[in-house]
């Protein structure tokens, strides 16, 4: 941001003195296009979550509105604009009000650090991750505000859940984050992507073992952050009654849902830039994409396709997984992934050291595990291959309806 | 908890995911069971399953007056008429779908299955007397089963009420209520 805004005083001749001005204009601009973006994602992403839902449960989905009902969600977001805005009798009425925009907020904050292309963030902090896990707690703090103020005990009840499910969660996504600092050596985010190659054996998922299980780790460990399924227990519409936003009607409600929406968006982003590569091309070194603007946009195009993958996942897993009961949830984050965790960790550190002395083992590793991925991937294709064969109904391959 | 069994349920919850993602997105590959009934209906897909219990109908050709229908129907849907008399002939044979209740009752009872379910379910009137289906145009002879002999083969089922129906159903998805009174005459008349 402070070279591009150098370089917009620059070129309309304008003294230092402005830059101030500037770069509050420049944050401004960048904020609106984030906002943008992240409110069409959740849109977007609830239509398509719904026909994905159906998909997957032999239904068809919302098809109705427009083109294989793509404009559903805008009628939804009409819908919610229209509805009476309730706030029950005996609320809080100030924590009422104001908790939908925190967790809103906390959500959208992230974008500050998740980057779009090779120079298009927010702000490239050296402490990009410590902040991504600090102001997530925003979010904590707006549900559990939304649980009391709401004076409902199945709002409690699911703002308490929440509090506890996301701050124990936070330990091991912290956790599995650590063992690709190691390698990494930086806790920018766009230093983390700088620092990964192109192609997909390059990428820090592949870069040792520890960082392979630890990719799953903090995956499975972010899902029960964001309040996913199958870790949805404080919003768990089937035992209570939807949890914190029970008492929410209107856009008020609808808030909450662009948060939880716009959250797949944040841990797909961070996935990718940690994991899976970021805006890297293969094959392009990071010097010449950061002078082409096509390369840029490129760059911004393959960091979309990878983080709207893990986004896919996330779905598919809500519509296969049952809901977790408390008490494994628990005994999930505090027996297992905590510990294997902090395993993972010094794992990586033997790694890390072991390839500056060794490059070559490096290399091999890299390879063997990037096969294994690759071998991994094939046995899903055959398991899939499986189950529509030995089903009695003969299958027929139709994507739209 | 011991090691092993620390490990076995690492062991079991990433496989059983694994295989569960694999019939979920096996699911994907596959043309949804919903048919979007009228207005998406693909053709040469049959809209009910085979069993379905439809209209009943009845095939006069093999029908032998014999009542059992009207007798076994639990609320009185079934009015057959038989005139008396040397010359036997079936003079009425209605059925009111509006009281029906689909029970199957009478296809069981019949002996030559002449009365039957049938695939069509799209009949809705504005009229309730239309809901009841006159069979006999004119007077018929019923039919005479013969001994150790192979039942005559009736009509294929659902022509006879389908030819009776029409496409009442369609014309109803389609109505367009009638246009309300002139609204500046209605307000002409209150303040008069």
């Amino acid at each position: 941001m402070l070279e591009l805004s150098d370089k917009i005083l620059e070129s309309f001749g304008l003294s230092s003195q402005y830059s101030l001005v500037v770069i509050i204009i420049l944050f401004f601009v960048y904020g609106l296009f984030a906002l943008t973006f992240g409110s069409l994602f959740a849109g977007i992403t609830s239509w398509y979550e719904r026909r994905i839902a159906g998909r997957m449960q032999s239904r068809i989905g919302p098809n109705r509105v427009g083109y294989q009902g793509f404009w559903q969600w805008l009628a939804d977001g009409l819908k919610c604009w229209f509805k009476e805005d309730i706030i029950p009798k005996d609320t809080d009425s100030v924590l009422f009000r104001i908790a939908p925009y925190l967790v809103f907020t906390g959500v959208l904050c992230t974008f500050v650090v998740i980057p779009f292309a090779p120079s298009v963030v927010g702000s490239d902090m050296n402490v990009g991750l410590v902040y991504i896990i600090a102001i997530t707690a925003l979010v904590v703090a707006g549900i559990l505000m939304a649980g009391w103020a709401s004076d409902s005990k199945w709002t409690l009840f699911g703002g308490i859940r929440s509090t506890a499910q996301m701050i124990s969660y936070e330990i091991p996504v912290a956790l599995s984050l650590i063992v690709v600092v190691i390698p990494a050596g930086t806790l920018s985010l766009q230093k983390i992507i700088i620092s990964q190659g192109g192609a997909p054996y390059n990428w820090y998922i592949f870069h040792n073992p520890a960082a392979f299980v630890a990719f799953f780790i903090y995956f499975t460990s972010a899902l029960a952050e964001g309040n996913r399924t199958p870790f949805d227990l404080p919003e768990a519409e089937s035992e209570l009654v939807a949890g914190y936003n029970t008492e929410y009607s209107g856009m008020r409600f609808l808030f909450f849902l662009f948060a939880e929406w716009m959250n797949l968006y944040v841990i797909g982003g961070i996935a990718t830039a940690v994991f899976l590569g970021g805006w890297r091309i293969p094959g392009i070194a990071y010097e010449v994409q950061m002078e082409s603007i096509w390369l840029q946009f490129a760059g911004f195009i393959v960091y979309l396709i990878k983080a709207l993958i893990l986004v896919n996942v996330i779905i598919w897993l809500r519509w296969t997984l049952p809901r977790l009961r408390i008490d494994q949830l628990m005994i999930m984050c505090y027996k297992y992934l905590v510990p294997i965790s902090i395993l993972l960790i010094i794992v990586s550190i033997i790694f890390t050291i072991l390839y500056e002395s060794v490059p070559v083992v490096g290399l091999v590793v890299r390879l063997l595990l990037f096969l294994l991925g690759v071998v991994i991937m094939i046995y899903f294709s055959y398991r899939v291959y499986y189950n529509i064969r030995n089903f009695p109904d003969k299958t027929y391959l139709k994507w739209m309806i | 908890m011991s090691f092993s069994e620390y490990f076995e349920n690492i062991k079991d919850s990433v496989v059983s995911i694994f295989e569960g993602m694999a019939v979920t997105f096996s699911w994907m590959l596959r043309r949804p069971h919903t048919i979007q009934y009228p207005d998406r209906v693909e053709s040469g897909r049959p809209i009910v399953q085979q069993k379905f219990r439809g209209i009943l109908e009845v095939d006069l050709n093999i029908c032998t007056g014999c009542l059992a229908c009207q007798r076994t129907c639990p609320i009185g849907v079934i009015m057959v008429e038989v005139s008396k008399g040397t010359e036997r002939y079936i003079t009425r044979f209605d059925i009111e779908t509006s009281k029906c209740m689909y029970c199957g009752l009478c296809v069981e009872a019949c002996p030559t299955s002449a009365i039957r379910h049938t695939g069509e379910f799209a009949f809705s009137t504005n009229d309730i007397r239309k809901m009841v289906l006159h069979f006999v145009k004119e007077p018929v002879r019923p039919h005479k089963p013969v001994k150790d002999a192979e039942p005559p083969a009736g009509l294929p089922v659902g022509s006879i009420v389908r030819e009776m129906i029409g496409n009442r159903g369609e014309e109803y998805v389609q109505y367009t209520p009638p246009p309300l009174p002139d609204a500046t005459n209605k307000t002409n008349k209150e303040s008069s």
